[in-house]
């Protein structure tokens, strides 16, 4: 049976809106790996064209039987700027394409110098592919499902580490000018991204950003933000965005990170992660934060997922439907993106697992 | 003064110069590090003294400011990174006096992840320690585990995983070094893996973080069962 993406719609819409919806919704992190799983297709034939890439990414996200759909390839968190930057700079021979999961470019080879980011040049995301594909895919899946409204850039660390590798960390003590000079040109490239992105699909209605260095096994809370944090908080009052925020970190700062964007006029509308664990913490966070949407709480990939039985995830998500859809604004979601190894029994589980609990009125434990 | 308390006084000194490398660790001097590392050669402390009281000691109190929130990881790639050139000063005065290696362990980043911080750092702790220390780097292929293995004598493989992504490739990893006859214990670790993660792909070990990897493998090479 086709997806009824209008119902999909609805049901997101009111869950943002703090509304009861009929379900609550499920949705998928659908990476490159579950792409080629499910396509058959490796990560550069589904770039062979925008409507390729569209049909593939349509297609994946009705299998998995979610209620969001994004084009499969992932244009944030690096992978894909790190290639504009590559061809920018001539240096494509540093990108490393894998068929069958996530490509990458070598960590620190772009800007192992002072002098490499003081001449860095900036990538233009209409006309450097894959971008102009990625782009023309978002706005025939954004056409066809009516769906797709967020804006992901790569205002995040892992973009700084891509480009100046490790060295990155003792930069931050040694070396702040240089770092803050290359988190500029990563903004800049991101506002290039940001352009050609309204250009192609339209304005978004919010900015979905990776905050990873916004992790107490990483950094300091301070220098999250001035290297990490400033960024995206600029970006969001500049373009007058609101704010989703990934953080797939075993240890977020999400209270910290909130309080801060939310002091300095940055609205953030939904938080994207699996930790903590403990179930009870995202009932506090509930508390605390009732007009943010939960998209994640405890179903970690790596968890029951990739280790348990259907009946196990099934139990998992019943628990998170128990102790959060009572409050609203939930939505269950695995994080993050799904190896191979997560058997797709229990990837079904999970869409299955809601159409059985996940039905109003919400049931409490 | 007699000869007996000038030894004393020689050796009060001798131990205060070792305290003062755990701090210069600490403070993440690098230049301190590796000057004290020649005074103490130079006053007569053996390399592996200089190893296990100053460096290894000073990494420790380092890890203990991670584990305790107060440090972060840019404390620990300068620590890292001090300790490392210290160990480059010793290595020399290390092989003439014949000491050999607490045990032999290949590391690396497994095939499809590229992060390198959480295994860089547990490669410098293990090395601290007194551990030889091969380093394949990121985006390990399971070929090149099995071989660098082989090649040495590996008494550990120890594989790492960031991206949740790869950890399919790890699982694939231990598989492939079992079927090949590695006669070396697994360790497994990094942000992308958990206890279950270890026990569920077959390894041996699992550590949740650099000092943890580091107490495992030296109970691994002692033949202690793990998991």
């Amino acid at each position: 049976m086709k997806h009824d993406w209008k119902a999909s719609a609805e049901r997101i819409a009111l869950t943002f809106l703090g509304q009861t919806p009929d379900r609550v919704p499920v949705t998928f992190i659908a990476s490159e790996d579950i792409a080629a799983r499910i396509s058959g297709l490796t990560i550069r034939e589904m770039l062979t064209s925008s409507k390729k890439l569209a049909e593939v990414s349509i297609g994946v996200c009705e299998v998995l039987g979610g209620d969001s759909v994004s084009v499969v390839v992932t244009p944030y968190c690096g992978p894909y700027e790190g290639l504009a930057f590559a061809k920018a700079n001539g240096r494509e021979d540093l990108f490393v394409w894998k068929d069958y999961t996530t490509p990458f470019i070598r960590e620190g080879e772009l800007c192992a110098t002072e002098a490499d980011i003081e001449r860095l040049e900036i990538p233009d995301h209409s006309k450097l592919e894959p971008w102009p594909t990625i782009l023309e895919a978002m706005a025939i899946v954004r056409e066809t499902t009516g769906m797709g409204g967020g804006f992901a850039p790569s205002l995040t660390w892992s973009s700084i580490q891509m480009l100046r590798g490790s060295r990155a960390y003792m930069d931050v003590i040694e070396n702040p000018d240089l770092l803050l000079a290359l988190c500029e040109k990563i903004y800049a490239s991101q506002c290039d991204y940001y352009r050609a992105f309204c250009s192609a699909v339209g304005k978004p209605a919010f900015a979905m950003n990776c905050q990873y260095a916004f992790n107490r096994t990483m950094l300091r809370f301070e220098d999250a933000w001035k290297f990490e944090g400033q960024f995206i908080h600029r970006f969001c009052r500049e373009m007058d965005i609101p704010l989703a925020i990934h953080n797939c970190g075993f240890d977020p700062y999400w209270v910290e990170l909130i309080e801060k964007h939310q002091s300095e006029g940055v609205q953030v509308i939904a938080v994207n992660g699996s930790h903590p664990l403990d179930l009870d913490e995202w009932v506090r966070f509930r508390e605390k934060f009732p007009e943010i949407v939960i998209s994640g709480a405890s179903l970690f990939v790596n968890g029951e997922l990739e280790n348990g039985t259907p009946a196990d995830v099934e139990a998992r998500v019943r628990e998170n439907i128990e102790k959060l859809a009572p409050y609203g604004r939930f939505i269950v979601t695995p994080v993050c993106c799904m190896p191979w190894r997560v058997p797709l029994s229990n990837i079904f589980a999970v869409r299955d697992a809601v159409e059985r609990h996940g039905r109003a009125p919400f049931p409490r434990s | 003064m007699s000869g007996r308390r000038r030894k004393d006084a020689k050796t009060m000194a001798n131990g205060e110069l070792l305290d003062r490398l755990q701090q210069l660790v600490l403070k993440l001097d690098q230049a301190g590090v590796e000057e004290t590392t020649r005074e103490a050669l130079a006053a007569g402390h053996l390399p592996q003294d200089i190893i296990s009281k100053g460096l290894a000691a000073g990494m420790e109190l380092v890890g203990r400011g991670y584990e305790e929130g107060e440090l972060f990881v840019p404390e620990l790639m300068l620590s890292a990174r001090a300790t490392l050139a210290a160990l480059d000063i010793l290595r020399p005065h290390l092989a003439r006096e014949g000491v050999g290696p607490q045990g032999k362990v290949v590391l690396g980043t497994v095939q499809g992840d590229i992060h390198d911080i959480g295994k860089n750092i547990v490669g410098i702790v293990l090395e601290g320690d007194g551990f030889e220390v091969h380093d394949l780097g990121g985006d390990v292929p399971p070929q090149d585990f099995v071989d660098k293995a082989l090649e040495i004598g590996a008494d550990v493989v120890a594989l790492s995983a960031l991206i949740s992504l790869a950890v399919s490739k790890m699982a694939e990893t231990v598989a492939i070094v079992r079927q090949r006859g590695v006669p070396a214990k697994v360790i497994v670790g990094g942000a992308a893996v958990t206890q279950n993660t270890a026990e569920s792909i077959g390894a041996d070990a699992y550590g949740r973080d650099a000092w943890e990897a580091l107490r495992r493998v030296r109970g691994l090479v002692q033949g202690e069962l793990q998991t």
